[in-house]
């Protein structure tokens, strides 16, 4: 990765100060482009809708009318084999591109450990960081992408979920929903200037790498050349949701969730194989759960979610972008006493679609009052597996930890059989 | 070692040990110990062994009878290398009553520093020649006892190879003028007036209560600390890194004690100063200095109410109480006592706002957050069911018998009418009890409703209304309980030192994470007792260890890459950590001049960099009141040094900063790449430096281009650096 970032950020300076005349410019520019239409083509691509708090998908994706868990919804048909809340009624529309595995079985239901376990496949271990599933997908599809300029892996509403032992280089970017980036302009600083800044700090940079300090200094380099990439980048035009229609912005819902989802199809578009969105957050509801979700959550999560699908349709990108909208545990099928649900990681479930998985279909199933589940369960890792089998990562990939000890992909899960068949 | 030696170097132990060894025979043990290493091993261990087992013997006594103050030279005692000068060893003994009691085995230069306050029941062991008859004087008479500056170069403490000079491949272009003492060792090959001196300053103390098992010197302790890792190093077969150099050293114990770098006048008269003691007085000074208590305030505050907590709590009032806690060394077990139990309105007692952050969601976060900062032990997931590791005993109504302490406290919201609005408003918060009693109702994992009392680690605490159970709770906690607490606060003292934890993740310690070194967890976790809590002297023995001062850079022998995140810390290195965002706020500061928010007016000073931090910094969307960072060394953190207005107005040469002041002075490029080099980082620069930038600066000449802008350009270079973002 490292000699990529080098090779490119060299490439730039060097353009920057003239040296590209080599190649004319008209013919750069052409080939690149070629080269762009060639590589989008077939290029994969994850979007995590992130629930943050725990969302109560028994009251969105698996209802249980007629049990003294059921709440207060009623479940509608959908346009999938399958129903869901009558408070999403959008997303119904685009059931027959969606599924749901109402099949989870996730054992952590502590925000920190759920949201780990959930991120990364691996329950947490005192000994070893394991990588989110973005970094991974950032070391396995984004080193690929030469023509990708920008991080691999961009987290809007950010999270702090960690790239643990694949390095700071596979870390989520990090955006507010507006896409703003702080400090990416260089401030008139013109670009002769920032490159003779930067061979300077070349030369102090080498000198505490090779003093036998360990990896800190190539990873600062590293981290320095990808950035410089970045602020050079028309690529950061992806970033720009201001761009996009007024009806466009209107059909994902004006406001940060709409607008991250939006971005995250712009990002998606120019090559960013992995995409978090984390700004619909507020499903830690322990109290007033039935209001809350009719009149906050649920609405906006089906405006974004629904205009998001549709809108990967219409460009024919849905069938090689995976969604994924999920948090780090359901929550209790029990009501408590403040109308609320706490947590709850023993039955609950997940909304899956496109790369070319099975659609609108309901995996799995749980009992009657939805505290069981009946029949097969599944772990994050059998969840991330399937995604890594629509991203066509090969699933006996093995990563080695520093102090060299072997992690399969995903936990070494095996992709759920109802969506890859 | 030869068997034959090995058993003469006993008996001559032996009878050094009772104080009947001849000058020959000190003699021959000095040769002895001279002449190879494992000698040397076997005489710090009997040394070490008969030093405890005296102890231990002399206890009962050492309540009642206080010790002598003779002072002799003890030439006797002393054994020094004469080679090398490298090393120093020697060692004491202390007389407790009747006991002919060796007190500590004294390496290099001797001395452990009196502690400033004498606590009434102080009991002191002197340094003493071990033939001496002496006098028992009483303790009143032995605490009048001040003694003279005292002497040591408390670096190489405890080491017992010789180290070589370190030759780093980096090692700095030193101007001539201020050639430093670069390697303490230098500063050992003193005369015997010094060794005079450190006689008189004889070993010391601090405050026990009754209660405490023994007495404790600081010596005893950094020699102790030294000797587990000594140890553990030996049997690791890993060689421990050279002893850091002054620059690297000064950088590093700035950033950890007062959270900023050095500014050039310090650095500058610490290197140039050629006291065999210097770092052992400069860490006493900086003890003393406001930013000190406002660094541990800092690192203390984020742990306890979190960087971006949007909960209407008076953060400023908090960070008082703290500062005045750090700032008069109050013991851990007071603050820890204040911040459980405090009571009353948020903006008067500043204590109170800890838990006016954390009393949402039942109390969740506060049981959770109480035992995570404090025990480092992590509870929360037993909200909800068994810990994974069930011998750690965690279970549900474990967690809600905890969680029932705080049931009884609600917060107040206090309202004042406000004549312009013409409403009431609230202006404070007040943390209030009310007498109610009975248990805490909880759901189980089947949907019962389930009952918990409060209950503390084993121990009932009446459920009766009039029973303040936060009190009961800060009682258990500091004193029935207390070696958690202090195992907690070293764990996460240690970490703070050496970007690691004994336990690692250092806030869940118990027995299914593993320890570094038990035996030195254990004998911290005691000092720390015995000590009374005092979080001036674990810092101070932390600080002056053999670990503390050796280099981030690897021994020759050993691969250059750090241990990975998931082997065992073994600290025969300095570990590199990435300075926290106040840190990269209060460097930038220190080091530019680019704003004069200096640390006259804390609460300023304060309040601008809160403001600068909420870049980075986002609340979580859950209610256990956690935060998000975004400055973890990518590209958030990244494009703010590269092109934030901090950075920018710090490499702009406006009048009253550091490059204005460097630009304008009357000396030439070479010395101002060095100015700007030491400003930044700390050291002088590297010969590549010097040349890629005097050639960079006769390039902008030539292209006669306005003067300054080379400067800014270099001055930016240094400061977007690794070794800037970096304490190594």
């Amino acid at each position: 990765m490292f000699q990529q970032g080098m090779t490119r950020r060299h490439f730039m300076s060097h353009a920057a100060l003239g040296s590209a005349a080599v190649l004319g410019a008209t013919e750069f520019l052409h080939h690149l482009q070629l080269n762009a239409a060639e590589v989008s083509k077939n290029r994969k691509a994850c979007i995590l809708v992130w629930l943050g708090g725990g969302a109560p998908t028994i009251d969105m994706w698996d209802l249980k009318p007629g049990s003294k868990n059921g709440g207060e919804f009623k479940p509608i048909s959908t346009a999938g084999d399958l129903q869901i809340c009558e408070h999403l009624p959008s997303i119904a529309k685009q059931m027959d591109s969606l599924s749901v595995v109402r099949s989870m079985s996730t054992r952590e239901a502590d925000h920190a450990r759920g949201t780990y376990f959930m991120h990364t496949g691996f329950v947490p271990n005192p000994t070893v960081v394991h990588p989110t599933f973005g970094s991974v997908v950032s070391y396995e599809l984004g080193t690929k992408r030469k023509e990708l300029e920008i991080p691999a892996f961009v987290s809007i509403g950010g999270g702090g979920m960690s790239p643990g032992f694949l390095g700071m280089s596979h870390a989520p970017f990090t955006v507010d929903a507006g896409g703003r980036i702080q400090n990416a302009d260089m401030a008139g600083v013109d670009p002769n200037r920032l490159g003779a800044r930067l061979s300077m700090l070349e030369t102090i940079e080498d000198g505490f790498i090779k003093s036998n300090r360990g990896g800190a200094g190539q990873a600062h380099k590293d981290v320095y050349s990808k950035a410089v990439n970045l602020m050079r980048s028309q690529q950061m035009q992806a970033f720009k949701i201001d761009s996009e229609k007024p009806e466009v912005r209107e059909a994902y819902g004006r406001g940060g969730f709409g607008d991250s989802l939006l971005m995250a199809r712009r990002l998606v578009e120019v090559g960013v194989p992995f995409v978090e969105v984390n700004t619909l957050g507020g499903w830690d509801l322990h109290n007033d759960v039935f209001n809350t979700l009719k009149t906050q959550r649920l609405p906006q999560l089906d405006k974004g979610i629904a205009a998001l699908t549709a809108d990967l349709k219409e460009r024919g990108m849905l069938n090689d972008t995976v969604v994924v909208c999920m948090g780090e545990f359901g929550r209790t099928p029990r009501i408590n006493q403040n109308v609320g649900r706490d947590h709850w990681a023993t039955s609950w479930s997940v909304l899956i679609g496109g790369g070319g998985l099975k659609s609108g279909v309901a995996i799995g199933e749980t009992d009657e009052d939805g505290t069981r589940i009946v029949g097969d369960s599944y772990l994050p890792s059998d969840l991330w597996s399937t995604v890594a089998y629509a991203l066509k990562i090969p699933l006996d990939t093995v990563h080695t930890s520093k102090r060299g000890r072997p992690m399969k992909i995903a936990g070494g899960g095996q992709p759920i059989k109802g969506l890859i068949g | 070692m030869p068997s034959e030696i090995q058993s003469e170097m006993l008996s001559l132990l032996n009878a050094l040990s009772e104080g009947r060894l001849s000058r020959e025979g000190i003699k021959r043990l000095e040769q002895l110990v001279i002449s190879s290493r494992e000698a040397r091993q076997v005489y710090v261990r009997y040394m070490n062994l008969h030093g405890s087992l005296a102890w231990d013997a002399g206890l009962s006594e050492a309540f009642t009878t206080g010790t002598s103050s003779d002072r002799r030279k003890a030439t006797a005692g002393r054994i020094r290398s004469a080679s090398s000068a490298s090393r120093r060893e020697r060692w004491s003994v202390a007389r407790v009553g009747s006991v002919a009691a060796v007190a500590a085995v004294c390496l290099f230069v001797s001395i452990l520093w009196l502690t400033k306050k004498s606590a009434p029941s102080v009991v002191a062991t002197v340094v003493n020649p071990p033939a001496s008859q002496t006098p028992v004087v009483s303790p009143e008479r032995v605490e009048g006892l001040k003694p003279a500056a005292p002497q040591d170069a408390f670096a190489p403490i405890g080491s017992v190879t010789s180290a070589a000079s370190p030759a780093p491949s980096d090692i700095p272009v030193q101007s001539p003028a201020s050639l430093p003492a670069e390697i303490p060792h230098v500063a050992l090959n003193q005369s015997s007036e010094v060794m005079a001196t450190s006689d008189q300053s004889a070993l010391k103390s601090g405050t026990f209560d009754g209660l405490s098992p023994a007495p404790i010197s600081d010596f005893e302790i950094v020699s102790r600390i030294n000797g587990l890792l000594e140890m553990q190093w030996e049997e690791a077969g890993v060689q421990p890194s050279p002893v850091a150099n002054d620059s690297e050293w000064l950088r590093r114990v700035y950033l950890d004690l007062v959270g900023h770098i050095p500014d050039r006048a310090s650095l500058d008269r610490f290197l140039s100063d050629n006291r065999s003691n210097k770092r052992r007085l400069l860490v006493e000074s900086l003890f003393q200095t406001p930013d000190y208590a406002r660094n541990l305030t800092t690192v203390w505050i984020n742990l306890l109410v979190g960087r971006a907590n949007e909960r209407p709590i008076n953060r400023e009032a908090l960070a008082k109480f703290l500062r005045h806690q750090f700032h008069d060394n109050r013991p851990w077990t007071e603050t820890v006592s204040k911040l459980v139990a405090a009571e009353g309105d948020g903006n008067e007692v500043g204590e109170a706002n800890f838990l006016l952050a954390h009393l949402n969601n039942q109390a969740v976060p506060a049981t959770a957050v109480t035992t995570r900062i404090f025990l480092c032990r992590q509870v929360q997931c037993t909200q909800c069911h068994k810990h994974p590791d069930s011998k750690h005993g965690g279970s549900m109504s474990d967690f809600w018998e905890l969680n029932s302490f705080f049931q009884q406290t609600s917060i107040v919201e206090n309202t004042k009418y406000n004549s312009t609005t013409g409403r009431e408003e609230v202006v404070s918060r007040s943390l209030i009890d009310n007498p109610v009693g009975g248990p805490t109702f909880y759901d189980d994992l089947s949907g019962l409703m389930r009952v918990a009392y409060p209950k503390f680690a084993g121990h009932e605490v009446d459920p009766d209304p009039t029973i303040k159970r936060r009190q009961e709770l800060a009682r258990l906690m500091t004193t029935v309980d207390q070696r958690e607490l202090a195992a907690a606060l070293v764990n996460r003292t240690w970490n703070h030192f050496f970007g690691k934890g004994l336990v690692n993740p250092i806030d869940d310690m118990g027995p299914h994470s593993p320890c570094a070194n038990p035996e030195l967890l254990k004998a911290l976790t005691d000092a720390v007792v015995a000590s009374g809590f005092d979080v001036q002297r674990l810092n101070r023995w932390i600080l002056m260890s053999r670990p503390y001062q050796l280099s981030s850079q690897a021994a020759k022998t050993t691969p250059g890459e750090m241990a990975a995140d998931d082997e065992t810390p073994l600290f025969n290195r300095m570990n590199i950590k990435p300075l926290s965002a106040e840190q990269v706020f209060d460097s930038l500061l220190v080091a530019s001049a680019a704003d004069h928010a200096g640390t006259t007016d804390w609460e300023q000073a304060d309040n601008q960099r809160q403001t600068w931090m909420k870049q980075f910094f986002t609340a979580t969307e859950n209610e256990e009141n956690c935060d998000a960072s975004r400055f973890d060394g990518t590209f958030s953190q990244t494009l703010m040094m590269m092109n934030g207005d901090l950075v920018q107005t710090a490499v702009s040469s406006r009048p009253g900063t550091v490059l204005h002041e460097i630009v304008l002075a009357k000396i030439d490029d070479q010395e101002r790449i060095r100015q700007l080099c030491r400003a930044a980082l700390g050291r002088d620069p590297r010969r590549t430096e010097l040349t890629a930038f005097q050639t960079a600066i006769k390039r902008h000449r030539d292209g006669k281009k306005s003067d300054s802008s080379v400067f800014e350009d270099i001055f930016w270079s240094y400061l977007n650096s690794t070794e800037f973002a970096v304490n190594h």
